[in-house]
C-alpha cells in the first residue's frame, strides 16, 4: 500500500487491552486503518475508470442491492450512474494523498478528498457499507450508494 | 474451609453468572444489530472484546466502586443516628490512636503497618478508600475510552461521524451513562442507611438486633 493514512480516531480491536493501549496513544489505528484506507480507494478508482463490476464486488450485499433497486440496473451497471447524480468527486477522491480514518470497533469512515466512504468489518476485510456521501449538518450524510 | 469466606465466594459466583448472563444477552443484541445493518453477526467472543460490552462492564463497575469510596469515607464523618451502617455518635471523626489501636496502642494481632508510625500507618490508615477510589477512577475512564469507541461505532453504522475521546467526555451520552448508574448507587446506600434505622433482619450483620430500640446507633446484630 503506497499511501499512508492519517488517523484522527480510532479504537483499533476493541476490548480492554486495546482501551488501555489507546489511552496512552490517541492517534493509534494499526492496520485496520490502512487497509480500510486501501478499500475505499480501490473504490474510488474502479468508479473514477466507469467500473462497475470492480466497484460492486467491494460493496455489502445489502448496498449493492440498493444501488440496483435505485437504479432499476443491476448494480454493475447502476453504480456507476448514481456518480453522476452525486456530488462526489471519485477521480479526485482516489488520488488522495492523506486520506483520514476514524476506525472504532467494526465500522469505519475514510474521509477523502472528493467523497466520504464507510466501511465495516466483514470476515477479515472490509466492505463499503456507503460512499458517494455528502456531509449534512447535525444529521446523517446523504449517501447515493449505502444499504436501505 | 469454604464456609469460612462463604460471603465473597457465593457474591463471586453471583458476579461469574451474571457476566456470562450479559454477555450472552449483550451478544445476541449486538449481532441483531449487525443482522439489521446486512452485516454478519460476530458471535460471543468477538462481542466480549468490543468496546461496547466493555462499556457496560465498566460504567456499572465504576458507579459501584464509587459507592464505597464515598461511603467508605463519608462514615468517617457523618452520622445517621439509629442507624447500624453509621458509628455512635460520639465517634465522628478518625477517632484517636488509641481506639484505632495503632502505633504503641497496636496489639498482637495487628497489621505490620499498623504498628510503625509515618507514612505506612498513613497510607496502611487510608487503604480501603484508596483502593476503592483507584479502581472507580480507572473504571471510569475505561468507560469512557470504551463509551467513545461503542459510540463512534454506532454514529458510523449509522452514516455519522465519530467522536474524539475529548469530544465524547463532553457528551450528553457519557454523562446521561455515567449519572444514570451514580442516582441508583446514591439511592441505594440512603436506603440501606435509613430502613437499618427502622427493619430489622434477624441474624444479620447489616441489621441491629431485632428487640433493638430505633435510637441505637452503631450496633450490628
Amino acid at each position: 500500500m503506497g499511501r499512508r493514512a492519517a488517523r484522527w480516531v480510532t479504537a483499533g480491536p476493541s476490548g480492554l487491552v486495546a482501551i488501555a493501549v489507546c489511552l496512552t496513544c490517541a492517534g493509534c489505528g494499526g492496520p485496520d486503518g490502512d487497509d480500510a484506507v486501501h478499500v475505499a480507494l480501490q473504490l474510488e478508482t474502479a468508479l473514477a475508470a466507469g467500473q462497475g463490476p470492480e466497484a460492486c464486488a467491494l460493496l455489502l450485499p445489502a448496498a449493492a442491492e440498493a444501488v440496483a433497486d435505485r437504479t432499476g440496473n443491476s448494480c454493475d451497471g447502476g453504480v456507476v450512474d448514481l456518480v453522476g447524480v452525486s456530488g462526489a468527486d471519485p477521480a479526485a477522491a482516489a488520488t488522495t494523498t492523506a486520506p483520514r480514518v476514524a476506525v472504532a470497533g467494526r465500522q469505519a469512515q475514510v474521509a477523502l478528498s472528493g467523497d466520504t466512504v464507510f466501511l465495516a468489518r466483514d470476515g477479515e476485510g472490509w466492505v463499503v457499507t456507503a460512499a458517494l456521501c455528502a456531509a449534512r449538518a447535525d444529521r446523517p450524510y446523504d449517501c447515493e450508494v449505502e444499504a436501505s | 474451609m469454604l464456609w469460612r469466606n462463604g460471603l465473597t465466594l457465593v457474591f463471586l459466583l453471583f458476579l461469574l453468572l451474571s457476566l456470562v448472563g450479559q454477555a450472552v444477552a449483550g451478544a445476541r443484541l449486538f449481532d441483531e444489530e449487525q443482522r439489521a445493518a446486512g452485516l454478519d453477526p460476530v458471535g460471543l467472543l468477538a462481542y466480549v472484546g468490543s468496546s461496547s460490552f466493555a462499556v457496560d462492564l465498566a460504567e456499572n463497575w465504576q458507579s459501584e466502586y464509587l459507592q464505597f469510596f464515598l461511603f467508605v469515607v463519608a462514615t468517617v464523618w457523618l452520622v445517621q443516628v439509629g442507624s447500624p451502617e453509621s458509628k455512635p455518635l460520639d465517634g465522628v471523626g478518625r477517632e484517636s490512636d488509641e481506639e484505632q489501636r495503632v502505633g504503641e496502642h497496636a496489639g498482637p494481632g495487628a497489621p505490620s503497618w499498623a504498628r510503625r508510625r509515618g507514612w505506612r500507618l498513613a497510607v496502611y490508615s487510608r487503604s480501603l478508600s484508596l483502593v476503592m477510589g483507584g479502581i472507580f477512577l480507572l473504571a471510569w475512564v475505561a468507560q469512557s475510552v470504551a463509551g467513545a469507541a461503542a459510540y463512534s461505532e454506532e454514529q458510523m453504522r449509522d452514516l455519522q461521524d465519530p467522536v474524539t475521546w475529548w469530544q465524547y467526555v463532553r457528551m450528553p451520552e457519557f454523562w446521561s451513562r455515567t449519572l444514570q448508574n451514580w442516582q441508583s448507587e446514591f439511592l441505594a446506600v440512603a436506603s440501606m442507611v435509613l430502613f437499618a434505622v427502622y427493619l430489622r433482619e434477624r441474624g444479620s450483620s447489616q441489621s441491629k438486633p431485632v428487640g433493638a430500640s430505633h435510637t441505637t446507633t452503631g450496633v450490628d446484630g
